[in-house]
């Protein structure tokens, strides 16, 4: 930990929409930003914008040494490689936070990545509307963070003081991960929906089929019930435009429309959405869960399904909650 | 704990409790709470020591009404050094050193403590004892502990089915040439003079389940964590009590598990830099059979997981049955397996053979930076508990993978197997007591099943998975069946399996329940169609089993 200055360093790694939103923010409340990513081209550009008190790092090794908190803003596909580089140099007493809303095969959940690559245990997840546009325009930002560790919600909150970031914390760190990740999936649905020429109520109808599905994932991962009515979960589904998900949703919209899943996807890549429709279905059926929006949509993306059908199927279904 | 330290440890006891409570502006509350519920647990009790104790609180409590902010502190600090008094007992460092230079009658000894008149009849005369000798194989990671306890402090966590444990433990580390760990044993087990007195003297500490007294439980882990800090090995069994199903623990009470971490973040506050570490090491004890076995399936059924939290009046209690148990089972060339298993540090993590601590990918890292807040070393009981609930779910995986698997577990496991196939749709818990269309299967039946066991633990086993007795690790079948039937033959009033011509069957089948439980959380029954009948935790039945 460094205690030579006042302010603390913070390492974000990944300078997209949302690894730029961070650098912005914690500078602009007096933090030392260490960039890194993949392009160098991208930090420097994200450096220029956010001006002072950020530094362009050449590895991820010189972003993350001696960095109170680090902040993995890259999608769940590139996460295992960043991890690992981290975890060359990462100490007991770090602090990670993740943004990731997808899964690897096997549903191997972001936190468990980090844990194998690193040896980081205080591990947050960042989920709820994280509505980047309201941060641009001056407009709270509002975030889940599912942490098992007070420490992480004590230094996200003493990063995030001089802003407008209002943080809701919980312990339930796997919730938090489930509600993002499946969160994906039912946009993916609701977009194929849209995309198909279904109306709203059918929108909502498979958003809410999504938390549900969600949910009984998160009953068989040790997860909380509550999490799924909370802020990361209900709190994510009902403003409109939610920034991480909207791309699954065009995405799944293009699919409702009539082009061909697999080319759709080529487009689209570094989505979360697919892979993590593909491995919940898979792991629901390997635990005898009745999933069957996560199963419509695989159906769609990797088996060829046509979208209109496959989503009637599940419309049709009696949408009993039971959590 | 050497008498040395006592005074030192009992007198920091007290003030850092004291200290802590007045910090938090709590003495008068932890006071009454203790009033309360000592009296309330007092209405109850019957011992001896009923007539001091009801004095002594009330004496508390009419002290408290001078209410002095002094006076208070006074009183707690009365409370706490009595608390600690108890929990400490007193030590005889010569008794101590004429036990352990015993040697090999140590056990018999210990035995014989069970009944007095034994001691004088038979004192030392080696005939009648039971020796341990070529029955407890000691296996495992035991040059690591060797090694591990010349640079810190070791937490020795072995699970707990039966009282015998203890007894098998203080052998175990005896024959390993290492002193007794301290460990804390409950205060029904000191009820007998000679047993007491021995236990007392080999390290054990009393630890009161009925006291309900939070404070009592605060000044209980302390001194846990105060033993540590003065370097005192510890044996914690963390599930607390004896595994009541005969399952392998899955969800460990942690209880004084984590009295590791503020010892070790005190070693660090002080700067200490020799032996500062801590090492908390698995290990697991396998018999062919369990002495109580019949109470605590017993108690099992009966509650249904709600299980008695202390049985006074089991089979420990009686010392002809211990004697018995121990010289026909040790007749039969049973072995008993001590497991040591692979150590981790206090935060969780795996560690090297020089003791080091590693990253999930083998990196070694410093483990101290978990203790830190903000730079220095500081106890978070929220950090501290988060940390210790990983340390059990390691400490789980690796009592499944060091569990010694025997041909009784086999024998009883694939009999209950066979049963409930041949009973399909009557109720789990009627079979149990006896009901169903079936009572026998065919013995052909019987080899079938093993040798499906068998092959499922032989791959389980050459993937590490699980430990294996040496017939069940490369003998057939039928020696499997014939040395469960032996074992079974000669302990329990009725055998959890007997053969009756080519038939098999059960005399008990609660106890073959029991013993059948050893092989539950292995998934063995994939695709049998046979549902486990304990919930995952296997502390009780599951729903619909």
């Amino acid at each position: 930990m460094t205690t030579t200055t006042s302010s603390p360093k913070v390492a974000v790694l990944g300078a997209g929409k949302l690894g730029a939103a961070v650098t912005g923010l914690l500078a602009s409340a007096g933090a030392r930003v260490a960039l890194w990513a993949r392009r160098p081209e991208a930090s420097a550009a994200v450096q220029q914008t956010a001006g002072k008190g950020v530094d362009v790092a050449a590895t991820i090794a010189d972003a993350v040494r001696g960095a109170q908190l680090m902040c993995f803003a890259v999608p769940v596909d590139a996460l295992r490689e960043v991890a690992r580089a981290a975890g060359d140099v990462t100490t007991g007493d770090q602090i990670a936070l993740h943004a990731c809303r997808g899964v690897e095969t096997g549903f191997v959940l972001p936190s468990e990545v980090l844990r194998e690559e690193t040896c980081l245990k205080q591990i947050g997840a960042l989920g709820g509307p994280l509505y980047l546009d309201d941060a641009a325009h001056g407009r709270p930002l509002v975030a889940a963070v599912g942490a098992r560790f007070d420490d992480v919600f004590r230094a996200v909150r003493l990063l995030t003081k001089n802003t407008r970031v209002r943080v809701h914390a919980t312990h339930d760190l796997v919730g938090v991960e489930l509600c993002g990740a499946i969160s994906n999936v039912a946009q993916l649905a609701a977009g194929m929906a849209e995309g198909a020429g279904l109306g709203e109520t059918d929108q909502g109808t498979l958003l809410v089929r999504g938390l549900a599905e969600a949910a009984q994932l998160g009953a068989a991962r040790g997860a909380e019930a509550a999490t799924f009515l909370g802020i990361a979960g209900v709190g994510d589904l009902i403003p409109r435009q939610v920034t991480s998900t909207r791309r699954n949703r065009h995405l799944g919209r293009e699919i409702g429309q009539g082009t061909a899943a697999a080319r759709a996807m080529t487009a689209h890549t570094a989505l979360e959405g697919p892979v993590t429709a593909r491995e919940a279905r898979t792991l629901g059926d390997r635990l005898g869960l009745k999933l069957p929006l996560i199963q419509a949509v695989d159906d769609v993306l990797w088996r060829g399904a046509a979208p209109a059908e496959a989503l009637e199927r599940v419309l049709a279904l009696d949408l009993s909650l039971s959590f | 704990m050497r008498a040395r330290d006592r005074e030192r440890v009992l007198s920091e006891l007290a003030s850092r409790v004291v200290e802590e409570t007045a910090r938090a502006g709590r003495v008068e509350e932890a006071l009454a709470d203790a009033v309360y519920h000592e009296q309330r647990r007092l209405k109850e009790d019957r011992s001896k020591t009923r007539d001091d104790e009801q004095s002594f609180w009330r004496d508390v409590q009419s002290e408290m009404r001078r209410a002095s902010e002094r006076a208070l502190l006074d009183q707690l600090r009365r409370v706490v050094r009595r608390y600690g008094d108890e929990i400490c007992g007193q030590f005889d460092e010569r008794v101590y050193n004429s036990v352990t230079r015993a040697g090999e009658p140590l056990i018999g000894l210990l035995l014989n403590a069970v009944s007095p008149k034994k001691i004088f009849g038979e004192l030392f005369d080696e005939r009648h004892l039971p020796r341990f000798d070529d029955s407890v194989v000691l296996q495992g990671e035991i040059p690591l502990l060797h090694k591990l306890r010349e640079r810190g402090t070791l937490i020795l966590v072995p699970t707990h089915v039966s009282h015998m444990d203890s007894i098998a433990v203080g052998y175990a580390l005896w024959k390993l040439g290492l002193p007794p760990f301290l460990y804390g044993a409950g205060l029904n087990l000191f009820s007998n003079p000679m047993l007491g007195f021995f236990m007392r003297n080999l390290g054990a500490y009393t630890v009161d389940r009925r006291k309900q007294d939070p404070l009592y439980k605060r000044v209980l882990k302390e001194y846990c964590t105060l033993t540590l800090e003065n370097g005192y090995d510890n044996i914690f069994f963390p599930g607390g009590t004896r595994s009541r199903a005969g399952a392998v623990e899955k969800k460990l009470k942690l209880g004084l598990l984590g009295c590791g971490l503020p010892a070790w973040t005190h070693h660090l506050q002080a700067g200490k830099r020799d032996k500062e570490r801590f090492y908390i090491v698995p290990a697991t004890l396998s018999f062919q059979l369990v002495l109580e076995a019949e109470t605590l399936i017993d108690d099992f059924l009966k509650e249904q997981g709600k299980a008695r939290y202390i049985i006074t009046d089991d089979e420990f209690s009686r010392p002809k049955r211990v004697f018995d148990f121990l010289t026909q089972l040790l007749s039969l060339d049973s072995k008993i397996f001590f497991t040591v298993g692979r150590p981790i540090d206090p935060c969780g993590n795996a560690v090297d053979d020089q003791g080091e601590s590693l990253d999930a990918r083998g990196r070694r890292i410093d483990p101290t930076r978990y203790l830190l807040v903000d730079g220095k070393p500081t106890v978070d009981d929220q950090r501290d508990a988060e940390l210790t609930r990983e340390v059990g779910e390691r400490l789980t995986d690796a009592y499944a993978r060091d569990t010694v698997i025997q041909c009784t577990h086999l024998t009883a496991h694939a009999t209950l197997n066979l049963l409930r196939k041949a009973n399909a749709g009557i109720d789990f818990v009627r079979l149990l007591r006896g009901g169903g269309r079936v009572d026998d299967v065919p013995l052909r039946d019987l080899h079938a099943e093993v040798r499906r066991l068998l092959d499922e633990l032989r791959g389980l086993h050459s993937r590490g998975g699980v430990r294996l007795g040496p017939i069940a690790l490369d003998k057939d079948a039928e020696d499997v069946i014939a040395d469960g039937l032996r074992h079974f033959s000669i302990y329990h009033a009725q055998p959890a399996v007997l053969r009756k011509g080519d038939r098999i069957a059960s005399g008990d089948r609660a106890l073959l329940f029991y013993y059948s439980n050893r092989l539950e959380g292995y998934r063995l029954e994939r695709g049998t169609g046979l549902r486990s009948p304990l919930t995952p935790d296997h502390r009780a039945l599951a729903k619909g089993a």
